[in-house]
């Protein structure tokens, strides 16, 4: 029964034994020579002037979190007009549905002030 | 590919779609309605509710055996299991609302936001409840999820709430992905993610008996059995996939906690109670080693934990996992009187956690101080209703009898009993006497110590003191008539028409 | 939904609605309390006309089953026969007349709510022990009489003498309950249910006749019946339970819990039938209890005590009637009983209230002059339970005594019976109408006592003028000669579960004269002694000091007690509570609790707060979980 298990096992050596074995050989072989330029976290570039964790406005998150939205919706109207002549009425009150649901989160958002950008 | 759909297709979500739109009008409420937004959008969600409630009723009358619209390859089902796990959905809803606007009001939220969240982690777990394929139960599962991260984090001025949030998410998505892994692994073994389906390959009933043996014996199904457990364990907040369960609840705002500690569970069981006791129910041997585990860890952790609690919201946690450990041990007896036992635990559950939570929620008002359990001091004094009715959760969360508590516990353990594993029932018991310990205290602190000082008469709303009321009113009657015992009993006769 | 489920709900409603209700006003709980057993009377007296036209004379309603587990059933359901129709009627018709009484005796209490809030749980707890159909709630509703009774013997708890007396009380009745639970448990091992029909229907096949199992049963259920009806030798705690409120002693303490006994017998009558030994001890101790209490009452000075001892006597009445298989003159003999008793003690609570409170005869006198109603009310009472000739007691007492007259022709002991019956019917008259002597007539003795006393006012007087004419006409539904219209009806409850059916005997006349003589000369002493002489108070007893000294010290059985009984256990209870409790008990229980604890809080530090803990504790769980099924096979 473990059998179908060795393949695996085999895997896991191979990959964990040729991590181990390029990262202990670059330790090893390696030349090390520290300055304090070599040390800091950014090595090329210009010198930071303030921390990097600064805010920075939400807005675009909200926008691309609508766009995102508006894009699967877009995606999904595909396979159903192909497929909308064998659903029939169905097919039609389902696509009314869903773009009603949209509707009514696009109306919200709207009235949230999510759309303007001040 | 024509779709026909008849109008029994529709009653079988028609409550489902009763609470989505409801949430949908409770947005628009937010975006339009500016004077008494609370009050019109409380008002809106129980009107939802209790439409729902009669749809579900409906349901109910018209659904006596197994109901698949779409015949045994149905994704979901109208039948009278998932109905009764509606009421007590729609009920633990009910009942979180109605204690919910005067927090609403002090947090300053939005209220038709806030409601309509708490309608849509309703439909999902109905969904759930009524589930009969793998992907639904997953679909509804993060419908649920969802709605309920942003709940639990809702309370954006508060940094615990936010902590809460954002924890229930990260741990919740970690637990997900063991949960989708188990389900594609039995799709895997099984060829279908449909659990009828499911049944007919590994019960016999479709392949040949040379057949069964080779999927049964293949780790993917153990495998799959092991990982959906583990999913589920901790929606279902079980030692030791619990952890999240106290940060949670002492973080999220109290009406979302008082919610989510019985409605999830509420959800989560009987969807288990289907794949495991339905789907998986003639391989039962196969699991039960690890339910019977983890039942027996959760009720002693949970219990023992809360021994030593000071915070009221973190001892009802840990008291929380404490009873999905009694209802695991009912699930686990793999019979009619234990799938009865969890169905009659919910509604039970339903009226005493989300009780005792409404009083935290009415001591809160003095701010984070009226968590702590030493608030508790000489309650009696200051609001004798409070106090009795707490005194009622207690008992009846500590199972005594004639709250209806003690029915629910005995039927779990009675199950067990019955399955021939009397050493579950045995360690309820005595976990049940250590939990004493913490219930106890409560009551002899609310009505054996004197007040402190210079301590204000409590005063809940009357929205709050109705359903306080009703929780205790209900308790004594859930007890003491039969009726909705006899309820559970016809709701799991149409849950095992699916197997005979 | 028949009547009956109004009945015993109706005061359940007004117990619930006066525990909660403290905002009530006074008004509201004074009409609220004797209101809802008023209600449930007339629900009553509607089953018993109207409902038994329908249904006849026995059925059994079942309102639902409460558990079933596997072949463990719990029905609760009630029995509906004659027999429980007469008690219902007593527990809700006098009830509700005690009740409204005490809306005027305790209009000054502070605690007017808690006090009708018990009153209306004892009528509920005393309908759910008649109404019942099983021994199961016969025994919650048993347990419930004596607890309310506890809480109401304590009514006063700032009273030492309340609390003591309600704690004696508790001990003896739960002496009684574990002889019941032990008959319970027996009868559930042999039966396989608590339910009477099935338990009655088949006593004979299961238990023979006269085999130890149904004597050993019988014997456990008489233990309890002893107990609660405070017969020999555990009838010490009545006199004292008169520290309650007057109208808990009429109530509780006369008419109806201290007759659950004789209910009790009555009710389990296939059982008693089928152990004639039992029926004999029944007998011997309602009779040395009958003359032992009247003893006992001829040299009491306290009023209530009297009418406690007095109460015991007229019980150990009853008992003889059940026990010698006589039982609707037994009930019959409750019936009136509950009538001139309640109606005594309604105005010893009236005379009390006059002289402040002050209990001792040997202070009173003379107040026929100032209370004439109570006067009347309490000589027709008197002469009620006397046995004075055509009023209620005379009827009811002949005919028990008249059963055993006529069984002494078969059984020669029986004689003796009836003889120190008959003597005890004297005795009765003596006491009695000393008390009234003392009370009522003759000069008063204490003029600055009796400054104020007057009649109470009319909520008082008209329960107890109503109780005054029962007493005169309740005998007359078993008029020698006459139909016996109680004893014709009685007898489907008695028929039912035996081929045989106790006949009702005729009126046995040379008995009946010999008990009227016997009477006559004890009405006829106390008045040569108690009106005639009136000796003063410190010259009572003196011509037969010693007779007189047993009798004042109820022939030393309290003390008995307090040294062979009460004060080996206080010194057993300090060992255990000092040694045992302290270093085995705690030592076990503390000891567990404080490991529990102690885990607890090594536990709780795993719960660390953080996110990644939490994660890698679902990751372990999850490794176990599948490692499970790894390794299983």
């Amino acid at each position: 029964m473990l059998k179908e298990y060795v393949y695996v096992l085999i895997l896991f050596v191979l990959a964990a034994g040729l991590t181990f074995t390029l990262l202990g050989l670059t330790f090893i072989l390696g030349p090390r020579r520290p300055t304090a330029q070599k040390l800091a976290p950014y090595e090329s570039g210009m010198r930071d002037i303030e921390p990097p964790s600064r805010r920075f406005p939400i807005k675009f998150y909200v926008v691309a979190m609508l766009f995102l939205l508006f894009d699967i919706e877009a995606i999904s109207f595909f396979p159903w007009a192909v497929v909308l002549r064998r659903l029939h009425f169905f097919g039609f009150m389902e696509i009314f549905v869903f773009v009603m649901v949209l509707l009514v989160g696009y109306v919200y958002a709207w009235q949230k002030g999510a759309l303007d950008w001040h | 590919m024509t779709i026909h759909l008849t109008a029994a297709d529709y009653g079988a979500v028609l409550p489902i779609m009763i609470v989505l739109g409801g949430a949908l009008c409770l947005l628009l409420t937010d975006a339009f309605v500016k004077v008494h937004e609370t009050e019109i959008a409380t008002g809106i969600s129980l009107a939802t509710l209790l439409l729902a409630f009669a749809a579900s009723a409906h349901l109910w009358a018209v659904n006596a055996g197994p109901a698949f619209p779409q015949g045994a390859g149905a994704m979901i089902t109208g039948d009278r299991f998932g109905q009764f796990f509606n009421f007590a959905l729609l009920l633990s809803s009910a009942l979180a609302i109605l204690i919910a606007p005067p927090y609403i009001r002090t947090s300053h939220f939005d209220a038709g936001e806030f409601l309509s969240l708490i309608l849509f982690a309703t439909a999902g777990m109905m969904l759930m409840a009524a589930s009969l394929n793998l992907m639904v139960i997953f679909l509804s599962i993060e419908l649920l999820s969802l709605a309920l991260y942003i709940l639990s984090g809702f309370d954006r001025n508060r940094p615990r709430s936010q902590e809460a949030g954002f924890k229930y998410f990260l741990l919740s998505s970690f637990a997900s992905a063991f949960l989708i892994y188990g389900m594609a692994l039995i799709y895997g073994a099984t060829g279908s993610t449909n659990l009828i389906r499911i049944v007919n390959v590994l019960g016999g009933h479709a392949g040949t008996v040379a057949s069964t043996h080779t999927v049964l014996s293949s780790p993917f199904v153990l495998i799959g059995i092991a990982l959906m457990a583990v999913g589920f364990a901790f929606k279902l907040s079980i030692v030791p996939f619990h952890m999240w369960t106290p940060d949670v609840y002492q973080g999220a705002p109290t009406p979302v906690t008082a919610f989510m500690s019985v409605a999830t569970k509420a959800a989560v069981f009987p969807a288990f109670l289907r794949v495991f006791n339905l789907a998986l129910g003639a391989e039962s041997h196969r699991w039960f080693g690890i339910l019977w585990a983890l039942a027996i860890v959760t009720m002693i952790v949970g219990n023992v934990l809360a021994l030593s609690q000071s915070s009221m919201k973190r001892l009802l946690a840990y008291s929380g996992i404490a009873h999905a450990g009694y209802v695991l041990v009912a699930m686990s007896a793999n019979n009619r009187l234990g799938a009865t036992a969890v169905a009659f635990y919910f509604i039970v559950y339903a009226f005493m956690n989300i009780g005792a939570f409404a009083l935290v929620l009415v001591l809160e008002s003095r701010g984070e101080a009226g968590d702590e359990i030493a608030t508790y001091r000489g309650l009696f004094a200051r609001s004798p209703l409070l106090a009795v009715a707490t005194g009622v959760f207690m008992f009846s969360l500590a199972g005594f009898p004639p709250t209806a508590g003690f029915f629910a516990k005995y039927y779990a353990f009675a199950a067990a009993v019955q399955a021939g594993h009397t050493e579950l029932a045995i360690i309820g018991v005595i976990t049940s006497v250590i939990s004493l310990g913490y219930y106890l205290r409560v009551v002899v602190l609310m009505f054996m110590q004197p007040v402190e000082a210079g301590a204000e008469q409590v005063r809940a709303g009357p929205l709050s003191d109705f359903m306080l009321t009703a929780s205790v009113a209900g308790l004594f009657v859930v007890g003491l008539v039969p009726w909705f015992y006899n309820l559970a009993v016809q709701a799991v006769q149409s849950f095992f028409h699916f197997t005979t | 939904m028949s009547s009956v489920w109004f009945i015993l709900l109706l005061p359940l409603f007004g117990f619930l609605v006066l525990s909660v209700g403290s905002p009530l006003p006074k008004r509201a709980v004074a009409v609220l309390g004797p209101g809802v057993v008023g209600v449930a009377f007339t629900a009553a007296i509607v089953m018993f006309f109207w409902d038994y036209g329908r249904h006849g004379v026995t059925r059994d309603a079942v309102a639902y089953t409460w558990i079933v587990s596997g072949h463990f059933v719990v029905n609760f359901g009630a029995l509906i026969d004659p027999l429980a129709t007469v008690m219902c009627l007593i527990v809700t018709g006098v009830g509700f007349l005690i009740l409204l009484y005490s809306v005027g005796y305790m209009s000054e209490d502070v605690d007017f709510r808690r006090f009708f809030c018990y009153m209306d749980l004892f009528v509920f707890a005393m309908l759910v022990l008649v109404l019942s159909d099983s021994y199961l709630f016969l025994l919650v509703g048993w347990a419930g009489v004596g607890l309310t009774s506890y809480l109401l013997i304590g009514f006063w708890y700032e009273r030492p003498a309340a609390v003591a007396a309600a704690r004696q009380a508790l001990v003896v009745n739960v002496i009684g309950d574990w002889g019941m639970m032990v008959a319970l448990f027996i009868l559930f091992l042999h039966f396989h249910t608590l339910q009477y029909v099935p338990i009655f229907k088949h006593v004979p096949a299961v238990l023979g006749y006269d085999g130890s199992t149904v004597r050993i049963v019988t014997l456990l259920l008489l233990v309890g019946a002893v107990a609660k009806s405070a017969q020999l030798p555990l009838h010490v705690w009545l006199p004292n339970a008169m520290e309650g409120p007057t109208p808990v002693s009429a109530l509780i303490h006369a008419a109806t819990m201290v007759t659950a006994g004789v209910y009790l017998i009555a009710r389990s009558y296939p059982l008693f039938h089928s152990a004639p030994f039992t029926q004999s001890v029944v007998i011997i101790i309602g009779t040395c209890g009958a003359f032992f209490a009247a003893t006992c009452a001829l040299a009491n000075n306290d009023i209530k005590r009297v009418l406690a001892y007095s109460t015991m006597s007229q019980i150990a009445y009853m008992f003889v009637g059940v026990g010698a298989a006589s039982y609707a003159s037994g009930i019959f003999h409750l019936t009136t009983h509950a009538y001139f008793k309640a109606c005594l003690f309604m105005g010893a609570g009236a005379v009390m209230h006059a002289l402040h409170d002050n209990v001792d005869i040997r202070r009173m006198g003379g107040l026929k002059a100032t209370m004439p109603v109570t006067f009347w009310c309490f000589l027709i009472a008197t002469m009620a339970i006397s046995g004075v000739p055509l009023l209620s007691g005379f009827f009811s007492k002949d005919e028990i005594v008249g059963s055993v007259y006529l069984q002494a022709q078969h059984v020669g002991w029986l004689w003796i019976i009836w003889i120190m019956l008959a003597l005890t019917a004297g005795l009765t008259a003596l006491y009695m109408f000393r008390l009234l002597f003392m009370v009522f007539l003759g000069q008063e003795r204490d003029p600055e006592l009796a400054l104020h006393a007057h009649d109470p006012p009319l909520v008082m007087r008209l329960p107890m003028m109503i109780l005054a004419v029962l007493a005169v006409i309740g005998g007359y539904l078993a008029f020698p000669g006459a139909p016996n219209w109680i004893g014709n009806w009685l007898r489907h409850s008695f028929e039912r579960f035996s081929p045989v059916a106790p006949a009702e005997p005729a009126t046995q006349w040379a008995s009946v004269i010999i008990v009227i003589l016997t009477v006559a000369l004890g009405i006829f002493a106390a008045y040569r002694i108690y009106y005639q002489r009136r000796p003063a108070p410190e010259q009572v007893g003196a011509t037969a000091p010693a007779i007189y000294r047993l009798f004042l010290n109820r022939w030393y059985v309290d003390g008995l007690y307090d040294r062979a009984v009460v004060r080996p256990i206080i010194v057993l209870g300090l060992f255990l509570s000092t040694v045992v409790e302290r270093f085995v008990i705690n030592g076990l229980v503390e000891g567990s609790a404080a490991a529990l604890r102690d885990s607890s809080r090594d536990m709780r530090r795993v719960q660390s707060g953080y996110v990644r803990n939490y994660a890698l504790s679902i990751l372990l769980g999850a490794v176990l979980v599948v490692g499970y099924y790894v390794f299983r096979r």
